[in-house]
């Protein structure tokens, strides 16, 4: 399946990018596209993205579709077709 | 309620004529109090609206001193107040653009000292402060008395509002359970990009004052001035946030 993922904020910044297209297999939960994307973007995303125990930080914001995962999202099945926004916290004035 | 004077429909006589507006909304906005923590890049273009739009009482908090480097986007400021206090500029700014409106600058940041106070004076408020500590008390005392905040903040080429309605919508720490670890006081910023997110926040607050079209509660307001994309992202409540979850 592909997803489409979206970055905002220093994430962005740090990606490089502000979207991608992601292959995964068909059984894929979030957590799998979340550890495949630190691995392929680097230590620096994985520290905006995962907390020392590669849980995904509480402040970063997990969208789907257009709408906030709640709790603990990482087991969440990832749907072929779906966008997958990833926010980091923003504050400027 | 004060009744709205010849003077006040001759300078909003144009928006007067907004449906669902009208004389009522206007004499709604000529009785709020709007707190506005910090009128940088972000918070002087969401007074400056304000103030067009006639709200009845300004409450500005912005500590420090004008720098030269501030002037790319504080529009409240002005190039001869550098090295004075901001609220000097602040407040002559606005006296200028619109002294039928009051105006009540504080020259200091929110802080555990100052927040409550601050807030019990206000209908509603806005949160433009470039530290998320601030933010934070902000919406902490928002909650705790029960008034909209309007949280606006940018990046570089983006920037999103949040309004928030206590025990209806997601508050700040729904949103945020821990202080972002990540985030810096420095920011990348075009100031045409902080006014934009400014006038949504004060469209919102507007808005939400007066009951003229519908408050985006229950929504972050998302925007990205490099493709000119706009989103509205639904957000949730959290059960467990430590500020919130308490109210029905
Ligand atoms: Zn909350």
């Amino acid at each position: 399946m592909e997803v489409t993922v979206q970055y905002t904020g220093q994430l962005a910044g740090i990606a490089g990018i502000s979207e991608e297209r992601v292959s995964m297999g068909g059984d894929a939960v979030l957590r799998d596209l979340v550890e495949h994307l630190c691995e392929k973007h680097g230590p620096a995303y994985a520290d905006l993205v995962v907390n020392g125990e590669g849980r995904i930080r509480p402040s970063t914001l997990v969208i789907l579709d257009g709408e906030q995962a709640i709790g603990d999202s990482s087991q969440l099945p990832l749907e072929n077709g779906q966008t997958v926004l990833l926010m980091t916290p923003i504050a400027g004035g | 309620m004060n009744e709205l004077a010849d003077e006040d429909r001759a300078i909003y006589e144009w928006q007067l004529d907004v449906p669902g507006f009208g004389e009522k909304g206007q004499a709604v906005l000529r009785n709020s109090t709007a707190l506005v923590s910090r009128a940088g890049g972000l918070g002087g273009p969401l007074c400056f609206s304000l103030a067009a739009a006639g709200i009845g009482k300004l409450i500005i908090a912005h500590a420090g001193d004008l720098r030269v480097d501030d002037l790319n986007r504080q529009i409240l400021m002005r190039s001869g107040g550098v090295d004075r206090p901001r609220v000097e500029s602040i407040r002559k700014t606005l006296a200028a653009f619109n002294p039928r409106i009051e105006v009540e600058v504080v020259p200091e940041n929110l802080s555990k000292e100052n927040v409550k106070q601050l807030v019990s004076g206000a209908d509603i408020a806005f949160g433009a402060a470039p530290l998320f500590e601030e933010r934070f008390l902000l919406n902490e005392a928002c909650v705790s008395k029960g008034i909209p905040l309007i949280d606006c903040a940018m990046f570089n080429l983006e920037g999103h509002v949040i309004p928030i309605l206590p025990g209806t919508s997601p508050c700040l720490a729904c949103l945020y359970p821990e202080t972002p670890p990540h985030w810096k006081r420095r920011f990348p910023v075009i100031g045409a990009v902080s006014a934009l997110a400014a006038n949504i926040g004060a469209m919102e607050g507007i808005k939400a004052l007066t009951g003229l079209g519908e408050t985006q509660y229950g929504k972050m307001i998302h925007f990205d001035t490099a493709t000119m994309s706009f989103q509205k992202i639904v957000i949730h409540r959290n059960p467990e946030c430590t500020i919130c979850a308490s109210i029905p």
